[in-house]
Protein backbone atom coordinates (compact mmCIF):
# COMPACT_ATOMS: atom_id res chain seq x y z
CA UNK A 1 0.00 0.00 0.00
CA UNK A 2 2.96 2.58 0.61
CA UNK A 3 4.51 2.34 -2.61
CA UNK A 4 1.37 3.07 -4.67
CA UNK A 5 0.79 6.44 -2.23
CA UNK A 6 4.39 7.67 -2.80
CA UNK A 7 3.46 7.28 -7.06
CA UNK A 8 0.80 9.07 -6.33
CA UNK A 9 2.63 11.92 -4.03
CA UNK A 10 4.78 12.04 -6.81
CA UNK A 11 2.36 11.89 -10.03
CA UNK A 12 0.31 15.18 -7.94
CA UNK A 13 3.38 16.76 -7.55
CA UNK A 14 4.41 16.49 -11.34
CA UNK A 15 1.14 17.34 -12.62
CA UNK A 16 0.83 21.04 -9.71
CA UNK A 17 4.40 21.53 -11.07
CA UNK A 18 3.54 21.31 -14.80
CA UNK A 19 -0.32 23.82 -14.34
CA UNK A 20 1.85 26.09 -12.14
CA UNK A 21 -0.74 28.00 -10.08
CA UNK A 22 -0.98 30.56 -12.63
CA UNK A 23 -2.03 31.74 -15.92
CA UNK A 24 -0.26 31.29 -18.87
CA UNK A 25 1.36 34.36 -20.29
CA UNK A 26 -0.84 34.61 -23.57
CA UNK A 27 -4.22 34.00 -20.91
CA UNK A 28 -2.67 36.73 -18.67
CA UNK A 29 -2.06 39.04 -21.52
CA UNK A 30 -5.41 38.62 -23.05
CA UNK A 31 -7.06 38.79 -20.01
CA UNK A 32 -5.68 42.78 -19.54
CA UNK A 33 -6.32 43.41 -23.09
CA UNK A 34 -9.64 42.48 -23.10
CA UNK A 35 -10.55 44.65 -19.62
CA UNK A 36 -9.35 47.77 -21.36
CA UNK A 37 -11.16 46.77 -24.83
CA UNK A 38 -14.32 46.44 -23.15
CA UNK A 39 -13.89 50.55 -21.64
CA UNK A 40 -12.76 51.50 -25.17
CA UNK A 41 -15.69 49.77 -27.55
CA UNK A 42 -18.11 51.43 -24.87
CA UNK A 43 -16.20 54.94 -24.90
CA UNK A 44 -16.98 54.83 -28.66
CA UNK A 45 -20.80 54.34 -28.23
CA UNK A 46 -20.81 57.42 -26.18
CA UNK A 47 -18.75 59.01 -29.07
CA UNK A 48 -21.67 58.70 -31.27
CA UNK A 49 -24.23 59.64 -28.72
CA UNK A 50 -22.47 62.76 -27.80
CA UNK A 51 -23.09 63.83 -31.50
CA UNK A 52 -26.00 62.83 -31.99
CA UNK A 53 -26.99 65.06 -28.57
CA UNK A 54 -25.59 68.47 -29.94
CA UNK A 55 -27.40 67.47 -32.64
CA UNK A 56 -30.69 67.16 -30.74
CA UNK A 57 -29.72 70.57 -29.22
CA UNK A 58 -29.40 72.44 -33.08
CA UNK A 59 -32.92 71.28 -33.65
CA UNK A 60 -34.56 72.35 -30.71
CA UNK A 61 -33.07 75.67 -31.09
CA UNK A 62 -34.03 75.98 -34.74
CA UNK A 63 -37.20 74.97 -32.98
CA UNK A 64 -37.79 77.56 -30.20
CA UNK A 65 -36.10 80.59 -32.94
CA UNK A 66 -39.12 79.24 -35.60
CA UNK A 67 -41.78 77.97 -33.64
CA UNK A 68 -44.25 81.65 -34.17
CA UNK A 69 -43.18 81.23 -38.08
CA UNK A 70 -43.05 77.28 -38.71
CA UNK A 71 -44.66 75.87 -35.46
CA UNK A 72 -44.07 72.05 -34.66
CA UNK A 73 -43.55 69.51 -37.01
CA UNK A 74 -42.77 65.83 -35.10
CA UNK A 75 -41.22 64.53 -38.56
CA UNK A 76 -38.83 67.82 -38.71
CA UNK A 77 -37.14 66.30 -35.84
CA UNK A 78 -34.12 63.75 -37.22
CA UNK A 79 -31.14 61.81 -35.96
CA UNK A 80 -27.67 62.68 -37.79
CA UNK A 81 -27.08 59.02 -38.05
CA UNK A 82 -30.42 57.20 -40.35
CA UNK A 83 -31.26 54.18 -38.19
CA UNK A 84 -29.31 51.46 -40.38
CA UNK A 85 -26.12 53.25 -40.34
CA UNK A 86 -26.73 53.75 -36.65
CA UNK A 87 -27.38 49.76 -36.46
CA UNK A 88 -24.68 48.85 -37.38
CA UNK A 89 -22.36 50.33 -35.32
CA UNK A 90 -24.49 49.99 -32.54
CA UNK A 91 -23.66 46.11 -33.73
CA UNK A 92 -19.89 46.15 -34.37
CA UNK A 93 -19.92 47.84 -31.14
CA UNK A 94 -21.71 45.56 -29.36
CA UNK A 95 -19.72 42.71 -31.16
CA UNK A 96 -16.43 43.85 -30.29
CA UNK A 97 -17.43 44.49 -26.80
CA UNK A 98 -18.67 40.72 -26.64
CA UNK A 99 -15.68 39.80 -28.28
CA UNK A 100 -13.90 41.39 -25.45
CA UNK A 101 -15.98 39.97 -22.71
CA UNK A 102 -15.63 36.65 -24.09
CA UNK A 103 -11.96 37.17 -24.51
CA UNK A 104 -11.74 38.05 -20.87
CA UNK A 105 -14.33 34.90 -19.43
CA UNK A 106 -11.71 32.47 -20.74
CA UNK A 107 -8.35 33.69 -20.73
CA UNK A 108 -8.85 35.04 -17.36
CA UNK A 109 -8.92 33.11 -13.70
CA UNK A 110 -12.75 32.42 -13.58
CA UNK A 111 -12.43 28.64 -15.42
CA UNK A 112 -9.70 27.43 -12.97
CA UNK A 113 -11.56 29.00 -9.98
CA UNK A 114 -14.47 26.85 -11.04
CA UNK A 115 -12.20 23.75 -11.28
CA UNK A 116 -10.91 24.91 -7.65
CA UNK A 117 -13.85 24.84 -6.77
CA UNK A 118 -15.52 21.95 -8.11
CA UNK A 119 -12.04 20.24 -7.16
CA UNK A 120 -12.92 21.18 -3.43
CA UNK A 121 -16.25 19.97 -3.40
CA UNK A 122 -15.28 16.84 -4.83
CA UNK A 123 -12.34 16.89 -1.84
CA UNK A 124 -14.72 16.85 1.02
CA UNK A 125 -16.84 14.08 -1.07
CA UNK A 126 -14.11 11.46 -1.04
CA UNK A 127 -13.03 12.71 2.62
CA UNK A 128 -16.40 12.03 3.49
CA UNK A 129 -16.43 8.68 2.00
CA UNK A 130 -13.36 8.17 3.31
CA UNK A 131 -14.13 9.07 7.14
CA UNK A 132 -17.46 6.56 7.02
CA UNK A 133 -16.85 4.23 8.98
CA UNK A 134 -19.85 1.85 7.53
CA UNK A 135 -18.31 1.55 3.71
CA UNK A 136 -16.00 -0.60 5.89
CA UNK A 137 -18.53 -2.79 7.52
CA UNK A 138 -20.05 -3.03 3.47
CA UNK A 139 -16.85 -4.43 2.84
CA UNK A 140 -13.41 -5.00 4.49
CA UNK A 141 -11.66 -3.85 1.10
CA UNK A 142 -12.76 -0.43 0.86
CA UNK A 143 -10.18 1.48 3.12
CA UNK A 144 -9.33 5.25 1.87
CA UNK A 145 -7.23 7.39 3.76
CA UNK A 146 -8.50 11.06 3.97
CA UNK A 147 -4.86 12.08 2.89
CA UNK A 148 -5.30 10.15 -0.17
CA UNK A 149 -9.07 11.83 -0.80
CA UNK A 150 -7.16 14.80 -0.14
CA UNK A 151 -4.50 13.65 -2.28
CA UNK A 152 -7.06 12.65 -5.53
CA UNK A 153 -8.57 16.05 -4.88
CA UNK A 154 -5.51 17.83 -5.80
CA UNK A 155 -4.88 15.31 -8.95
CA UNK A 156 -8.04 16.28 -10.19
CA UNK A 157 -7.64 19.70 -9.93
CA UNK A 158 -3.90 19.71 -11.13
CA UNK A 159 -5.59 17.80 -14.17
CA UNK A 160 -8.32 20.02 -14.80
CA UNK A 161 -6.00 23.06 -14.82
CA UNK A 162 -4.07 21.42 -17.09
CA UNK A 163 -6.88 20.75 -19.41
CA UNK A 164 -7.83 24.14 -19.27
CA UNK A 165 -4.77 25.24 -19.91
CA UNK A 166 -3.84 22.92 -22.68
CA UNK A 167 -7.67 24.01 -24.50
CA UNK A 168 -6.39 27.75 -24.36
CA UNK A 169 -2.89 27.48 -25.69
CA UNK A 170 -4.49 25.39 -28.53
CA UNK A 171 -7.57 27.22 -29.17
CA UNK A 172 -6.78 31.33 -27.95
CA UNK A 173 -3.84 32.10 -30.38
CA UNK A 174 -5.92 30.83 -33.61
CA UNK A 175 -8.80 32.51 -32.79
CA UNK A 176 -6.82 35.89 -31.75
CA UNK A 177 -5.01 35.70 -35.11
CA UNK A 178 -7.95 35.18 -37.12
CA UNK A 179 -9.50 38.76 -35.44
CA UNK A 180 -6.26 40.47 -36.19
CA UNK A 181 -7.48 41.92 -39.32
CA UNK A 182 -11.01 42.47 -38.37
CA UNK A 183 -10.09 44.10 -35.12
CA UNK A 184 -7.53 46.26 -37.56
CA UNK A 185 -9.92 47.28 -39.82
CA UNK A 186 -12.83 47.36 -37.41
CA UNK A 187 -10.74 50.20 -35.41
CA UNK A 188 -9.82 52.08 -38.44
CA UNK A 189 -13.45 52.69 -39.83
CA UNK A 190 -13.75 53.96 -36.49
CA UNK A 191 -11.87 56.10 -36.12
CA UNK A 192 -12.42 57.49 -39.80
CA UNK A 193 -16.11 57.36 -38.20
CA UNK A 194 -14.70 60.31 -35.73
CA UNK A 195 -12.74 61.75 -38.29
CA UNK A 196 -11.45 65.65 -38.20
CA UNK A 197 -12.53 68.65 -36.60
CA UNK A 198 -12.34 70.28 -39.89
CA UNK A 199 -12.21 68.06 -42.68
CA UNK A 200 -15.44 65.49 -41.50
CA UNK A 201 -16.72 63.09 -39.51
CA UNK A 202 -18.17 63.52 -35.87
CA UNK A 203 -15.69 65.91 -35.04
CA UNK A 204 -16.72 68.16 -37.81
CA UNK A 205 -20.65 67.75 -37.06
CA UNK A 206 -20.03 67.94 -33.31
CA UNK A 207 -18.10 70.88 -34.13
CA UNK A 208 -20.19 72.81 -36.52
CA UNK A 209 -23.31 71.70 -34.13
CA UNK A 210 -21.81 73.92 -31.23
CA UNK A 211 -20.64 76.29 -33.30
CA UNK A 212 -24.49 76.73 -34.69
CA UNK A 213 -25.78 76.74 -31.17
CA UNK A 214 -23.69 79.37 -30.16
CA UNK A 215 -25.08 81.29 -33.20
CA UNK A 216 -28.87 80.44 -32.55
CA UNK A 217 -28.24 81.06 -28.75
CA UNK A 218 -27.18 84.70 -29.32
CA UNK A 219 -29.59 85.44 -31.89
CA UNK A 220 -31.92 84.00 -29.32
CA UNK A 221 -30.66 86.83 -27.19
CA UNK A 222 -30.89 89.17 -30.30
CA UNK A 223 -35.05 88.73 -30.42
CA UNK A 224 -35.67 88.25 -26.91
CA UNK A 225 -33.73 90.59 -24.61
CA UNK A 226 -36.33 93.03 -24.34
CA UNK A 227 -38.90 90.62 -22.69
CA UNK A 228 -36.31 88.98 -20.43
CA UNK A 229 -35.95 89.95 -16.63
CA UNK A 230 -32.51 90.72 -15.91
CA UNK A 231 -31.97 87.35 -14.52
CA UNK A 232 -33.40 85.41 -17.44
CA UNK A 233 -30.89 87.85 -19.60
CA UNK A 234 -27.85 87.18 -17.30
CA UNK A 235 -28.71 83.38 -17.57
CA UNK A 236 -29.19 83.51 -21.52
CA UNK A 237 -25.95 84.91 -21.70
CA UNK A 238 -23.84 83.06 -19.20
CA UNK A 239 -25.05 79.44 -21.33
CA UNK A 240 -22.65 81.05 -24.03
CA UNK A 241 -19.71 80.45 -22.51
CA UNK A 242 -20.57 77.20 -21.08
CA UNK A 243 -21.39 76.25 -24.82
CA UNK A 244 -18.01 77.25 -25.74
CA UNK A 245 -16.58 75.08 -23.11
CA UNK A 246 -18.19 72.11 -23.75
CA UNK A 247 -18.05 72.17 -27.67
CA UNK A 248 -13.97 72.10 -26.75
CA UNK A 249 -14.56 69.39 -23.78
CA UNK A 250 -16.46 67.19 -26.08
CA UNK A 251 -14.33 67.25 -29.00
CA UNK A 252 -11.27 66.56 -26.78
CA UNK A 253 -12.97 62.99 -25.77
CA UNK A 254 -14.02 61.91 -29.71
CA UNK A 255 -10.01 62.93 -30.04
CA UNK A 256 -9.03 60.63 -27.16
CA UNK A 257 -11.52 58.08 -28.11
CA UNK A 258 -9.77 58.12 -31.93
CA UNK A 259 -6.78 57.69 -30.21
CA UNK A 260 -7.52 54.88 -28.09
CA UNK A 261 -9.49 52.63 -31.08
CA UNK A 262 -5.86 53.40 -33.06
CA UNK A 263 -4.29 51.68 -29.87
CA UNK A 264 -6.78 49.29 -29.14
CA UNK A 265 -5.99 47.71 -32.96
CA UNK A 266 -2.19 48.23 -32.42
CA UNK A 267 -1.89 46.63 -28.81
CA UNK A 268 -4.81 43.17 -30.48
CA UNK A 269 -1.63 43.20 -33.29
CA UNK A 270 0.86 43.06 -30.39
CA UNK A 271 -1.05 40.31 -28.56
CA UNK A 272 -1.61 38.09 -31.65
CA UNK A 273 2.43 38.89 -32.25
CA UNK A 274 2.89 37.75 -28.75
CA UNK A 275 1.16 34.01 -28.54
CA UNK A 276 4.18 31.95 -28.63
CA UNK A 277 6.33 34.37 -25.91
CA UNK A 278 6.71 33.81 -22.48
CA UNK A 279 7.54 37.84 -22.08
CA UNK A 280 6.48 40.82 -24.87
CA UNK A 281 7.47 44.12 -23.25
CA UNK A 282 5.53 45.83 -26.87
CA UNK A 283 2.63 44.23 -25.82
CA UNK A 284 2.88 45.55 -22.08
CA UNK A 285 3.93 49.58 -23.44
CA UNK A 286 1.48 49.20 -25.61
CA UNK A 287 -1.33 48.11 -22.90
CA UNK A 288 -0.13 50.63 -20.09
CA UNK A 289 -0.85 53.28 -23.27
CA UNK A 290 -4.35 52.31 -23.95
CA UNK A 291 -4.82 52.29 -20.47
CA UNK A 292 -3.50 55.56 -20.22
CA UNK A 293 -6.12 56.77 -22.49
CA UNK A 294 -8.85 54.81 -20.82
CA UNK A 295 -8.33 56.92 -17.72
CA UNK A 296 -8.24 59.85 -19.17
CA UNK A 297 -11.75 59.18 -20.77
CA UNK A 298 -13.02 58.10 -17.17
CA UNK A 299 -16.09 60.41 -16.50
CA UNK A 300 -15.49 62.67 -19.66
CA UNK A 301 -18.38 61.76 -21.74
CA UNK A 302 -20.49 62.33 -18.18
CA UNK A 303 -19.19 65.40 -17.62
CA UNK A 304 -20.47 66.35 -21.22
CA UNK A 305 -23.69 64.81 -21.07
CA UNK A 306 -24.14 67.08 -17.78
CA UNK A 307 -23.57 70.26 -19.67
CA UNK B 1 -42.18 46.09 -53.62
CA UNK B 2 -38.76 44.05 -53.81
CA UNK B 3 -37.96 46.45 -56.72
CA UNK B 4 -38.13 49.73 -54.85
CA UNK B 5 -36.02 47.93 -52.19
CA UNK B 6 -33.55 46.96 -54.43
CA UNK B 7 -33.70 50.84 -56.45
CA UNK B 8 -32.85 52.28 -52.54
CA UNK B 9 -30.09 49.91 -51.75
CA UNK B 10 -28.72 51.08 -55.05
CA UNK B 11 -28.97 54.33 -54.67
CA UNK B 12 -27.68 53.85 -50.81
CA UNK B 13 -24.77 52.38 -52.88
CA UNK B 14 -23.89 54.68 -54.85
CA UNK B 15 -24.77 57.34 -52.33
CA UNK B 16 -21.83 55.40 -50.70
CA UNK B 17 -19.69 54.56 -54.13
CA UNK B 18 -19.26 58.42 -54.39
CA UNK B 19 -18.10 59.17 -51.03
CA UNK B 20 -15.55 56.09 -51.50
CA UNK B 21 -14.06 56.63 -54.96
CA UNK B 22 -13.76 60.22 -55.03
CA UNK B 23 -13.28 61.27 -51.36
CA UNK B 24 -11.19 64.26 -53.25
CA UNK B 25 -14.42 65.92 -54.58
CA UNK B 26 -16.14 64.83 -51.50
CA UNK B 27 -13.52 66.65 -49.13
CA UNK B 28 -12.93 69.84 -51.93
CA UNK B 29 -17.01 70.11 -51.63
CA UNK B 30 -17.00 69.94 -47.78
CA UNK B 31 -14.02 71.86 -47.41
CA UNK B 32 -15.88 74.91 -49.65
CA UNK B 33 -18.79 74.63 -47.53
CA UNK B 34 -16.94 74.40 -44.40
CA UNK B 35 -15.23 77.68 -45.52
CA UNK B 36 -18.13 78.96 -46.41
CA UNK B 37 -19.72 78.10 -42.90
CA UNK B 38 -16.91 79.91 -41.24
CA UNK B 39 -17.09 83.16 -42.83
CA UNK B 40 -21.12 83.29 -42.43
CA UNK B 41 -20.16 83.09 -38.50
CA UNK B 42 -17.84 85.93 -38.68
CA UNK B 43 -20.23 87.79 -40.71
CA UNK B 44 -23.01 87.17 -38.41
CA UNK B 45 -20.30 88.26 -35.10
CA UNK B 46 -19.68 91.41 -37.17
CA UNK B 47 -23.22 92.32 -38.03
CA UNK B 48 -25.05 94.74 -36.28
CA UNK B 49 -28.53 95.13 -37.49
CA UNK B 50 -30.97 92.13 -36.47
CA UNK B 51 -32.15 92.28 -40.04
CA UNK B 52 -28.44 91.62 -41.37
CA UNK B 53 -28.06 88.97 -38.40
CA UNK B 54 -31.24 87.33 -39.22
CA UNK B 55 -30.42 87.03 -43.15
CA UNK B 56 -26.98 86.00 -42.17
CA UNK B 57 -28.04 83.49 -39.72
CA UNK B 58 -30.81 81.93 -42.39
CA UNK B 59 -27.94 81.29 -44.85
CA UNK B 60 -25.99 79.92 -42.13
CA UNK B 61 -28.60 77.54 -41.73
CA UNK B 62 -28.70 76.21 -45.12
CA UNK B 63 -24.63 75.74 -45.01
CA UNK B 64 -25.19 74.00 -42.41
CA UNK B 65 -28.12 71.40 -43.70
CA UNK B 66 -25.45 70.98 -46.46
CA UNK B 67 -22.52 70.16 -44.40
CA UNK B 68 -24.84 67.76 -42.07
CA UNK B 69 -25.83 65.68 -45.46
CA UNK B 70 -22.24 65.78 -46.54
CA UNK B 71 -20.71 64.37 -42.90
CA UNK B 72 -24.08 62.13 -43.30
CA UNK B 73 -22.69 60.37 -46.52
CA UNK B 74 -19.12 60.05 -45.30
CA UNK B 75 -20.56 58.29 -42.08
CA UNK B 76 -22.70 55.69 -44.67
CA UNK B 77 -20.12 55.32 -46.72
CA UNK B 78 -18.35 52.77 -44.40
CA UNK B 79 -21.50 51.38 -43.38
CA UNK B 80 -21.46 48.16 -45.72
CA UNK B 81 -17.87 47.49 -44.64
CA UNK B 82 -19.12 47.85 -40.52
CA UNK B 83 -21.81 45.58 -41.24
CA UNK B 84 -19.63 43.16 -42.92
CA UNK B 85 -16.99 43.51 -39.94
CA UNK B 86 -19.86 43.17 -37.18
CA UNK B 87 -20.50 39.84 -38.88
CA UNK B 88 -16.95 38.62 -39.14
CA UNK B 89 -16.69 39.06 -34.88
CA UNK B 90 -19.74 37.47 -33.90
CA UNK B 91 -18.54 34.64 -35.98
CA UNK B 92 -15.05 34.91 -33.57
CA UNK B 93 -17.42 35.58 -30.68
CA UNK B 94 -19.39 32.10 -31.75
CA UNK B 95 -15.55 30.48 -31.53
CA UNK B 96 -15.10 31.96 -28.25
CA UNK B 97 -18.42 31.07 -26.83
CA UNK B 98 -17.67 27.52 -27.46
CA UNK B 99 -14.09 27.52 -26.26
CA UNK B 100 -15.91 28.99 -22.96
CA UNK B 101 -18.22 25.96 -22.76
CA UNK B 102 -15.22 23.66 -22.97
CA UNK B 103 -13.99 24.70 -20.33
CA UNK B 104 -16.77 24.81 -18.65
CA UNK B 105 -17.76 21.06 -19.29
CA UNK B 106 -13.92 20.57 -17.58
CA UNK B 107 -15.42 21.28 -14.15
CA UNK B 108 -18.95 20.59 -15.06
CA UNK B 109 -17.20 16.95 -14.71
CA UNK B 110 -15.62 17.05 -11.87
CA UNK B 111 -18.75 18.28 -10.21
CA UNK B 112 -20.81 15.32 -12.02
CA UNK B 113 -17.91 13.20 -10.13
CA UNK B 114 -18.13 15.01 -6.71
CA UNK B 115 -22.13 13.84 -7.13
CA UNK B 116 -21.90 10.42 -7.81
CA UNK B 117 -19.28 9.93 -4.76
CA UNK B 118 -21.87 11.95 -2.29
CA UNK B 119 -24.50 9.61 -4.17
CA UNK B 120 -22.22 6.97 -2.99
CA UNK B 121 -22.25 8.04 0.65
CA UNK B 122 -25.57 8.67 0.88
CA UNK B 123 -26.11 4.95 -0.70
CA UNK B 124 -24.38 3.25 1.74
CA UNK B 125 -26.32 5.17 4.80
CA UNK B 126 -29.63 3.52 2.77
CA UNK B 127 -27.96 0.54 2.77
CA UNK B 128 -27.04 -0.25 5.90
CA UNK B 129 -30.67 0.71 7.08
CA UNK B 130 -32.01 -2.02 4.75
CA UNK B 131 -29.52 -4.76 5.26
CA UNK B 132 -29.88 -3.88 9.16
CA UNK B 133 -25.80 -3.59 9.84
CA UNK B 134 -25.27 -1.95 13.25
Amino acid sequence: MRFPFLLCVVWVGLLVGATGCSLSPLSKRTASFATVAVAATKDSASAYEVVERSDYDVQVASLVLNFDKDGFHPETIQPFLSSKDMEARTRVLEALKQYAETLAEVSGNHPLEEIDTEAAALGSSLQAISSNGDLQLLSANAKFSTEQAGLAATAVDALGRMLIEHKRKQRLPEILKAMKEPVSHICSLLEADIGDPEKGGLRNQLKNNYDTLIVKQQQYLHHYADTMTASEKRAAIERLPKLAANAKRADAALAVTQASLAQLAKTHTALVASAGEKESPAFRVLLAELIEESEQLHGFYEKVAAN
Amino acid sequence: MASMKKSRQTKQVRKANIAADAPSAWQQTHDAFQSLKEQLTAAYEDAKARAAQDSVADALDEVDAMLRILNQEDMASRTVDLSAAADETEEAVKKLEALKQELEGIASRVATVAKVIQGIDDAIAVAKACFGIA
